[in-house]
């Protein structure tokens, strides 16, 4: 399951939702201070593996996890060598050879360095959203998004949503079964015809049992006093801010400004040209 | 007097409806009164309902006349989200009114709602999670509960309100026999207990009737009886025949009452035994000889061909869930077979075996001398054909002749024979009228008929029936297994699997019980039905007027009678013997 929270004691376990809201937040605005450098991306990425250790989840879960991304982050990957976003920037490039010779498709040092930096980026943002997911009951989350302004409709909306994802599973496999039973294949080589036998006779039955439960789903959720008064709806569970989350709080926003500095906005530290050159220079050293 | 609920003179259309769903409805309920609401299905019962707590005309649009008024207020001029601080809903499918993630949540959903102070709904959640005993449930999401303990967490939820009436419509048609005694009780207990008020609207009546203090039935749209329910008791006939399941010995002493004087009619069992023992006693000597019950008639074993073979099946779900343990089973050409057991004992997971669904984790399943691991599914499905509990989970056509060509079509039959095959399935089971139209504009009755047709084209020799009659009134319940009895009559194999004692003792020729994914029990209804201390391990009981054959052995009634009706001639035989 893609939002799976596993239950724990530990003080990140413990911390606002708000706080790990806004972990999300500072870590998609440090990879994108500090450039695709992988040097510096390699440390965020270390820090990253470092609260996953703390908290305790089980390395396997995470592990799976890479195993499950891991063609998409080859693709990233292939993508971000071939065909580098800033491939202007690349003035006399370091290259290793063409993929078409004499002069198509260059594999250089510039874009292999830039690839590893953009794969670091692509695992960190995907990392710290499972690993905030694996910390943090999915209720907790929504209602951190309520505090911090999402409507209470929107609020109920999502989490009614996520409590209902196994369900529409379970019943897809019925359908499923269901067809199976009367004969049905959908086991096709060719995925077109495979996408439309699922599309064609499942479309129905899902679309009317969806249709049914939205409809009574709407009336409990009406039957028990949604729309009493919406400005008044309390919360059984309330959040406040520790000294723990405080503390979080300012340590992320250090290590923001950190990045601010250091990046290519700042003082140019971390710039994956830096890294580049480093290595430039080490291989060209026999040459001179 | 305190009426928190007075419904004056209601008549209600449906928008989309053209005739009324309730006509001239009048009803007035007592502070502290448990009222039960029964009827066939189409009856206008829960229609009752949604009025009660303004979802008509709120939610459900329609031509409303007269007047609804709870604690005094009129529906027509308040909100539902007001009207929930008095009046609560339970409804029948346990899983579409659980909205949220945690068992924890969905208990403060209400109370939230309501802007109820955070602390205090801490400590009505706490209450009441225990009070339907699913302490240590806290954090486990809803929907991973079973049926029984779903409704159970439903009812906390409402509980948590504190409203001053409960309504609830058919809570348990949902759950199997313990989840619904569990539930029933818990409810009225509740009721009792904090002196609220509570409209409930059942088919299970032998369970309820001695509970309530009143009865109404409806039919039609109408209210056709009212009143106090061991007055009621004398209609118990009528009720019948409206497709009704009155209590058996209800029933029972309804049908003697023609040949016998009797004073009063018995509501349960403990009251039906005294009452036939004291006519039985007055009329026959009590032959020491007859002491010793009966052992039950052991009737010729079937011996037709063995066509689907179980051995030693064992199957793990791929969650770590061991839900079969070494079954062993042989069903011969020609059974009717039902498989009976709670939520839970593995009844769907043994018969999903038979048509391949499901493959055996360690063992072997052998149907037509096919093994049903080295078969497919489609390959079983020309043998044997499996209707899912919901028949809306197999409809998936446009028509409903379309339906029932689906199945011939994926065996690539051809276009002659389809249509043949079609023809002759609308006849057998009355569709002919409603090929053309769309399967999910019928009623629940006909989709389900639809579903059973839509297999019947593939011309399978076993059909197996899973549920037929969760969620149904009992006439549609016995219109599923005459259905089966007509097809069985045909030659075809027939297995079923129900939580009603009544039919599966009623209809078929050999009963299989489950309990944790092993066979407990199996023979003929007389012989599982007899063996009462064994049923108990799993919770289950006989049919009510086979219990009271056994308490009546000593006066020379075969022990171990399966209907009513073979009772009652029983009965009436030994009494003219005397």
């Amino acid at each position: 399951m893609a939002f799976e929270y596993i239950p724990g004691k530990t003080v990140l376990h413990r911390l606002d939702p708000r706080v790990k809201l806004f972990y999300w937040i500072a870590m998609i605005a440090l990879v994108l201070l500090l450039d695709t450098d992988p040097v510096a991306l390699g440390g965020v990425l270390l820090s990253v593996i470092a609260i996953i250790t703390l908290a305790k989840i089980p390395f396997g879960r995470i592990v799976a996890f890479i195993k499950g991304i891991s063609i998409v982050a080859v693709v990233y990957a292939l993508f971000n060598i071939l065909f580098p976003p800033l491939a202007t920037e690349f003035v006399e490039p370091y290259v290793f050879f063409y993929l078409i010779p004499p002069k198509t498709l260059p594999i250089s040092l510039d874009a292999a360095v830039y690839m590893v930096g953009a794969l670091f980026r692509f695992l960190i943002i995907l990392l710290v959203i499972r690993a905030t997911l694996m910390l943090t009951p999915l209720r907790d989350l929504v209602l951190a998004l309520v505090k911090f302004g999402l409507p209470p409709e929107f609020g109920v909306a999502m989490s009614t949503g996520f409590a209902y994802v196994p369900v529409m599973i379970d019943e897809n496999r019925k359908i499923k079964e269901a067809l199976q039973s009367r004969g049905w294949k959908y086991e096709f080589r060719n995925p077109v015809k495979r996408f439309d036998a699922l599309l064609r006779k499942m479309f129905i039955p899902s679309v009317f049992s969806s249709m049914r439960r939205t409809g009574d789903i709407a009336i409990a959720i009406e039957s028990r006093g949604f729309g009493y008064d919406i400005r008044k709806r309390t919360y059984m569970r309330e959040l406040k801010f520790t000294r723990a989350d405080y503390a979080a709080c300012g340590v992320l926003v250090a290590i923001v400004a950190v990045g601010f500095v250091a990046g290519p906005w700042g003082l140019k530290w971390a710039y994956y040209r830096n890294v580049v050159e480093v290595i430039k220079k080490w291989l060209l050293r026999g040459a001179k | 007097m305190e009426y928190p609920i007075q419904v004056e003179n209601v008549t209600f259309t449906y928008l989309e409806g053209e005739e009324p769903a309730i006509t001239s409805i009048d009803l007035k309920v007592k502070k502290g009164e448990i009222l039960m609401i029964t009827g066939p299905s189409g009856a206008g019962k829960t229609t009752v309902c949604r009025l009660l707590n303004g979802l008509i005309p709120q939610y459900f649009r329609g031509k409303l006349e007269g007047k609804v008024l709870i604690n005094g207020i009129d529906t027509k001029k308040t909100t539902i989200g007001h009207l929930s601080q008095t009046v609560s809903l339970l409804f029948q499918d346990p899983a579409s009114q659980l909205v949220c993630p945690t068992v924890m949540d969905e208990v403060a959903f209400g109370p939230e709602n309501l802007g109820v102070d955070p602390a205090e709904i801490r400590q009505r959640v706490d209450e009441n999670v225990k009070v339907v005993r699913l302490g240590g449930y806290e954090e486990r999401n809803p929907h991973s509960l079973s049926g029984g303990e779903q409704q159970a967490c439903a009812l906390a939820s409402i509980i948590a309100m504190k409203p001053e009436v409960y309504v609830l419509d058919e809570p348990t048609s949902n759950l199997d026999p313990i989840g619904s005694h569990q539930v029933l009780n818990l409810l009225v207990e509740l009721t009792r207990r904090e002196k609220k008020t509570m409209i409930v609207v059942e088919h299970k009546m032998e369970e309820l009737l001695p509970l309530v203090d009143r009865l109404i039935v409806m039919d039609k749209g109408r209210i056709i009886l009212e009143g106090e329910v061991r007055k009621l008791l004398e209609n118990v006939e009528l009720m019948e025949k409206l497709g009704l399941k009155p209590p058996q010995v209800t029933l029972l002493a309804s049908k003697l009452k023609k040949h016998v004087p009797l004073e009063k009619f018995p509501l349960t069992l403990e009251e039906g035994i005294e009452l036939f023992q004291k006519v039985l006693g007055d009329r026959i000597r009590v032959k020491e000889a007859r002491i010793k019950p009966e052992p039950p008639p052991t009737v010729e074993k079937k011996t037709g061909k063995e066509i689907i073979k179980v051995e030693n099946l064992w199957h793990v779900y791929p969650g770590g869930v061991t839900a079969l343990r070494g079954i062993n089973l042989t069903i011969h050409e020609g059974e009717f077979l039902s498989v009976i057991g709670q939520n839970g004992s593995g009844k769907t997971t043994l018969v999903k075996h038979f048509n391949g669904l499901l493959k055996p984790t360690k063992g072997k399943v052998t149907v037509y001398d096919v093994d049903t691991s080295r078969a497919s599914i489609s390959e079983l499905s020309k043998k044997v054909g499996y209707s899912f509990q919901n028949p809306d989970h197999m409809l998936c056509n446009e028509t409903v002749r379309k339906e029932l060509a689906f199945g011939p079509i994926n065996l690539g039959f051809s276009k002659e024979e389809i249509e043949g095959r079609v023809a002759n399935a609308a006849e057998k089971l009355g569709l002919k009228d409603v090929l053309d139209e769309k399967p999910f504009s019928l009623s629940k009755g006909e989709r389900q008929r639809v579903a059973i047709a839509s297999l019947l084209t593939m011309g399978p020799k076993v059909l197996i029936v899973d549920e037929p009659t969760t969620g149904q009134d009992y006439r549609m319940s016995k219109e599923i297994m005459d259905l089966c009895t007509a097809l069985h009559k045909e030659g075809n194999t027939i297995i079923v699997i129900t939580h009603d004692m009544n039919l599966a003792a009623e209809y078929s020729e050999r009963v299989v019980v489950l309990k944790d994914g092993e066979i407990l029990c199996e023979g003929t209804p007389k012989e599982v039905f007899s063996q009462v201390e064994t049923l108990e391990k799993t919770y289950l009981k006989p049919p009510q007027i086979t219990r009271l054959s056994q308490r009546l052995a000593e006066y020379g009634i075969p022990s171990t009678m399966l209907t009513v009706d073979e009772m009652h001639q029983n009965m009436i035989k030994k009494m003219e013997e005397e």
